[in-house]
């Protein structure tokens, strides 16, 4: 009995066929199953979008009221009398720096330069 | 042939793949050529015709979420191999069925043959015996008989290298050989 033979044979023998129906269960499963990709494909795409949104939205809230805190900052630099004032709109100031212009300010203040003369400060 | 000219088909579907409907028809067009070749690749490892369905499921289900990723269609038919035996033999070891005999093919198996009770007899032989064999060897023996693939190709999708695949093969049809001849001569 040679190779060939028993090939033969075993093709005559056992030849196995894909139980009925299976195409359509197969294709429907992989069809429901893609679906189910393709929406969770569409809700994450939705939400990514949703996000980038938002971040456009906070970055340019954040710059306007950067803006606007920039632009006080130069109103007070040129309306304000005294040199101490631009130092503090002008450059970042330690927290030492920031206590005596706060204090300069206070004892201006005290000493009437303001137009505040005879009121105490509490 | 066939082969080639359902390459060509899927290559133009693959073309357009992002069309869901040209999709569902790429997922039929495979079915169609590949199904009972997966089937019967399936069926001759986990020896279970529900394994096997279960098997092709979840191939074409990978297929339909993964089917940007193929490329070249000229390599679907070893994707598609390659897949199924991965994915049998992890229902073999799912079930722990790999040293079970189950005798599902005596009962499930087509009979192909045919009046004479001998040939019958032989072909519940031949179906027993190959049933027996490690699914290492049905499987190679199921891609050289059925798919006429070369050792080379064998190898390649069974991840061996050549020797190893022609020696089981050979250790196959030794095995089938000699539970035919016995048979054979107990008769």
């Amino acid at each position: 009995m040679n190779d060939k033979r028993i090939e033969d044979m075993l093709r005559k023998s056992w030849s196995p066929e894909p139980p009925e129906g299976m195409r359509d269960r197969v294709l429907r499963g992989s069809r429901q199953k893609n679906g189910d990709g393709c929406r969770r494909f569409q809700f994450t795409l939705t939400w990514r979008g949703a996000l980038v949104g938002l971040g456009l939205v906070l970055v340019f809230v954040a710059n306007t009221s950067d803006g606007t805190t920039q632009s006080r900052l130069t109103e007070m630099t040129h309306a304000g009398p005294t040199s101490s004032c631009a130092l503090v709109a002008q450059s970042p100031l330690t927290l030492g720096q920031w206590r005596r212009g706060v204090d300069e300010l206070l004892s201006r203040s005290g000493s009437g330069e303001f137009g505040m003369k005879g009121v105490d400060m509490p | 042939m066939r082969d080639v000219q359902a390459a060509a088909t899927i290559k133009s579907v693959c073309i357009v793949r992002d069309d869901e409907r040209a999709c569902e028809g790429f997922l039929e067009d495979l079915y169609d050529t590949y199904a009972r070749s997966l089937f019967r690749y399936a069926y001759a490892i986990t020896r279970s015709a529900e394994d096997a369905e279960d098997v092709l499921q979840e191939v074409f289900a990978k297929i339909a979420r993964e089917r940007r990723r193929l490329i070249s269609p000229e390599a679907i038919k070893a994707y598609l191999f390659t897949a199924v035996r991965n994915s049998s033999y992890s229902i073999l070891r799912t079930k722990h069925r790999r040293d079970r005999f189950t005798d599902e093919w005596a009962n499930e198996a087509k009979w192909i043959d045919d009046d004479a009770a001998d040939a019958v007899i032989q072909s519940h032989v031949m179906r027993s015996a190959f049933a027996g064999l490690p699914p290492e060897q049905r499987e190679v023996l199921v891609l050289k008989v059925y798919e006429e693939m070369s050792f080379k190709e064998i190898a390649e999708a069974v991840g061996s290298s050549i020797n190893t695949v022609a020696s089981r093969y050979r250790y196959a049809i030794a095995k089938l050989r000699e539970i035919l001849q016995g048979d054979t001569h107990e008769r």
